[in-house]
């Protein structure tokens, strides 16, 4: 180990000891030093910002409550990545649940999501100044991650949006850094590939 | 390299974390195919577009909300481990005390709520949960479940339950969660527990290290990792002094329990369990691993009057 990641692990040590104590500084302190990675995580995976901002709150409960169980082998950030990720993942699961029961309209939303990429990568090739509209290109990027299946997603947001190493995320998805990467590579196919397919298309329609 | 060779490198050559070579390898080929270069292109646009929202950031009163929660949480848990009764005790519970220490006392143990400063040399302090407040500790007087002990320099408190010693070091503080476990936040104690009393005592620290002892007597310390010299936990302060001095910075600090006679057992936090006998110390990670070894130095609490007993 690195000279430098020992002097981190010992102050991630000391900073979860002060948290243990009940010291609202530490706390802060914590919040302010995941905030970024962690908010920018969830939000990508879940998709819905109010939701990100209940279970970004709820990852750091979740922090205090379980500080016994946090092992110094994992980084801090690998570990509440990993909460924040449980967290997710539970309210996903209760969230599909919700949906099944309109089975129809599950459909043809993930219809919709096919379409609405295309439009992503038409707009990703516009020029930047038209910013008014990144709110609208926001959410295309939202429905376009939601396509994949969550286990890529996770992968390629943990990469993406929280700038985690392969290695931490192939602790936090317990797998090994080939497969994270495999799974990473392929979300980045796939989302390229409906804009493969749709480029066939339209030169077919061109064409005829 | 085949074009699927290719393209299986195109995603992390978007990403930026295709090596130097590898990557002038596939610019290389891609110069020549055009095929290639469009898939390229595809992935390219992709990542493009994943990359062009902006990163986004908690409110400031999202912030503000989660690390209030984390307090709240922190006090709940904390309340939670202090809720015991604090009766106060009427005449005729006091009576009925007596009744079962006395009469059904060798057949039924009966749990107090306190311990007793048996013997104090020095000064310690008290913090008393239910009103927040510090004061001196005195002899006699009972520590009950819920307070905060901190003992000053040159300091010994003895403190008794039924036929259990526990003599606190100087500079020492503990949590008292239960009569018979002890949150050791700095500084070392030494307990002494009868076997026949059936019934352990336990001394945890902030990892949820446990030291368990059922019979026999053992040291149980905080020490610096580096320097291996005792290290504190918190700071209290009393109407703006600090109750004990400011400790050094802790790198890292490990439970040590050193077995006198006897036997202690190690807990994980992970509840990984160990033994630890007499002439042994027990030693803990500080996430709870625990381990054991062979004690060097057989002089067990050497400051405190404990070795008659």
């Amino acid at each position: 180990m690195a000279a430098g990641e020992e002097v981190s692990v010992n102050l991630d040590e000391e900073l979860l000891r002060r948290c243990a104590r009940g010291d609202s500084a530490a706390y802060r302190e914590l919040v302010e030093r995941l905030e970024k990675p962690l908010i920018n995580f969830i939000l990508r995976f879940v998709g819905e910002p109010h939701v990100a901002e209940d279970l970004f709150q709820e990852t750091f409960v979740r922090v205090v409550k379980t500080l016994g169980e946090f092992r110094p082998e994992a980084s801090l950030s690998t570990w509440i990545h990993t909460i924040a990720r449980n967290l997710s993942l539970d309210w996903l699961k209760a969230k599909r649940r919700h949906r099944e029961t309109t089975l129809d309209a599950a459909a043809s939303e993930s219809k919709g999501r096919v379409i609405y990429f295309k439009d992503v990568l038409r707009a990703g090739s516009e020029p930047p100044d038209r910013r008014a509209e990144s709110t609208e290109d926001e959410r295309r990027v939202t429905e376009a991650l939601g396509g994949l299946s969550p286990i890529k997603r996770e992968a390629l947001v943990l990469r993406m949006y929280a700038g985690l190493q392969y290695s931490e995320i192939a602790r936090i998805q317990r797998a090994p850094v080939g497969t994270v990467k495999f799974r990473i590579h392929e979300a980045i196919r796939d989302l390229a590939g409906l804009l493969g397919a749709e480029d066939d298309r339209s030169s077919r329609a061109q064409g005829g | 390299m085949t074009c699927t060779e290719i393209r299986k490198q195109l995603p992390e050559l978007a990403l930026g974390d295709l090596d130097a070579e590898p990557a002038a390898a596939v610019a290389a080929h891609v110069a020549g195919c055009a095929d290639c270069r469009a898939a390229k292109e595809r992935i390219g646009r992709a990542v493009g577009v994943l990359r062009s929202v902006p990163a986004a950031s908690p409110s400031t009163e999202r912030r503000s909300a989660a690390v209030a929660a984390m307090a709240r949480v922190h006090a709940e848990q904390s309340e939670k481990l202090l809720a015991r009764p604090r009766l106060t005790w009427a005449p005729w519970i006091a009576a009925a005390a007596a009744f079962l220490v006395l009469v059904a006392g060798p057949l039924l143990r009966t749990r107090s709520w306190s311990l007793e400063v048996a013997s104090l040399r020095g000064r310690a302090d008290l913090l008393d949960r239910s009103s927040g407040t510090w004061r001196p500790l005195a002899a006699g007087e009972k520590v009950r479940v819920g307070d905060r002990l901190v003992t000053q320099p040159g300091t010994v408190v003895e403190l008794a339950e039924g036929p259990h010693r526990v003599w606190l070091d100087q500079e020492t503080s503990i949590d008292l969660v239960d009569v018979l476990a002890l949150a050791l936040d700095r500084g070392r104690l030494c307990v002494a527990v009868d076997p026949s009393a059936g019934e352990a005592l336990r001394i945890s620290d902030i990892s949820n290290s446990v030291v368990r002892v059922s019979g026999g007597r053992v040291e149980v310390s905080l020490r610096d990792v580096q320097g291996g010299g005792m290290v504190g936990g918190s700071v209290e302060s009393r109407e703006g002094h600090a109750v004990i001095p400011a400790t050094r910075t802790e790198s890292s600090r490990r439970l040590v329990a050193r077995v006198d006679r006897g036997m202690a057992e190690l807990r994980g936090a992970q509840d990984q369990r160990l033994r630890a006998s007499a002439g042994q110390q027990g030693t803990f990670d500080f996430g709870g691993q625990p381990s054991t070894g062979a004690l060097a130095d057989r002089a067990i609490a050497p400051w405190a009057g404990s070795d008659e007993r």
